[in-house]
């Protein structure tokens, strides 16, 4: 309760203090607004000068020897250069990316979910029994799509299966192929691994490769 | 004194509430959304009112395009929960990577009612999901909720 009344007691005064001083704080206030006013109206002209250079700059998009972009650019790596933190791919609010950057290797989530995986692979021991359980129903899944008529354009590579994981290599005709073996796959198989993650790369022959890593 | 401490608390109460809330970042999707994933099958689907039918006389395949809400944040799911009439659906969720190859997968199946789908733990910053049912004939898939990474 005394509490209360003393809290009370120092907003009164406050109150107080402030209405005195009203005048020239006021003063100060209305000048702190026409200078932040100023500001603004710099940052709008600024701001109006930047979009305009940069509606200039679309219109020569996809022109790689456009100099507005090769200009600002090489601005925006001699700042990365001047910089201490590693550009990477994890998102970031303060660098917003567009599809077009290249983002450096090894450094996005989907790597380090695939490298940790490998590792997993690596360290595990080999459950001979599921081992050659999963290989089978994996190779099965091949061979009768091959024996089919409407084969479906994906090759089976190398395939280890140890303890929860098996690493699966499979090589498609085309992205055709892919998606089928994407819708029919998974399906296949989800009763013993459910979940499967991917890495998907072109060859220079057309054809993609993909490893995967299944677990149970 | 009394009522300025239970107004302090109703407070409290209303901004953890809301900060509960916010945490669920979740999205329900009407099962009218997927369609039949070969084209050819398309004129066997009725997109109704609760969900997709499947009018075959058989078992179809039926793509559902969720969406990623949470773009900037790539550690995937919270929950994945499908409602269906049938039993005998199950469900492919596929974290996609922009360049339209999968970055990972998880299969679900159960029904009639409501089953998960386990969650998926990675996804590209400007990759998409993709969803595929097969769906029983006969069978509605009604609902599909998904909660992502916050």
């Amino acid at each position: 309760m005394v509490g209360a009344v003393l809290a009370i007691a120092v907003v009164a005064v406050a109150l107080v203090k402030w209405n005195s001083s009203g005048d020239d704080l006021r003063t100060a206030e209305v000048n702190s607004a026409l200078q932040e006013s100023a500001q603004a109206s710099s940052l709008q002209q600024e701001w109006s000068r930047i979009q305009a250079e940069y509606k200039a700059d679309d219109v020569a998009v996809g022109s790689e020897s456009n100099p507005n972009i090769v200009a600002k650019q090489a601005s925006v790596a001699a700042v990365a250069a001047q910089s201490d933190t590693t550009v990477t791919t994890k998102p970031d609010r303060a660098v917003m990316l567009t599809p077009l950057d290249t983002p450096e290797p090894g450094q996005s989530r989907a790597d380090k979910v695939l490298a940790k995986l490998e590792t997993q692979f690596a360290e595990e021991a080999v459950d001979d029994a599921w081992s050659a359980q999963s290989g089978d129903r994996i190779s099965s899944y091949f061979s009768e799509t091959a024996g089919n008529m409407e084969w479906s354009g994906s090759t089976l590579g190398d395939v280890q299966c140890h303890s929860s994981l098996c690493r699966v290599e499979v090589v498609h005709e085309n992205e055709q192929a892919l998606q089928e073996f994407s819708l029919k796959f998974p399906m296949q198989m989800a009763q013993a691994m459910p979940r499967i993650t991917y890495q998907t790369e072109p060859r220079n022959d057309g054809r993609l490769a993909m490893v995967m890593y299944l677990s149970r | 004194m009394k009522k300025l401490i239970l107004a302090s608390l109703a407070l409290f109460g209303a901004c953890a509430a809301s900060h509960v809330l916010a945490a669920d970042n979740r999205q329900n999707y009407n099962g009218s959304y997927c369609d039949a994933y070969y084209g050819s099958q398309a004129n066997n689907v009725n997109h109704q009112y609760n969900g997709i039918y499947n009018g075959l006389g058989g078992g179809m395949y039926v793509s559902c395009p969720v969406i990623v809400d949470e773009a900037n944040v790539t550690t995937g799911t919270n929950n994945v929960w499908i409602h269906t009439s049938a039993a005998g659906t199950s469900c492919t969720l596929f974290s996609m990577n922009g360049n339209g190859t999968s970055a990972q997968s998880q299969w679900g199946s159960g029904g009639p009612g409501w089953f998960a789908v386990p969650n998926l733990t990675v996804d590209d910053y400007w990759g998409s999901y993709s969803m595929y049912c097969y769906l029983p004939g006969g069978a509605t898939l009604n609902t599909i909720s998904i909660s992502e990474k916050p």
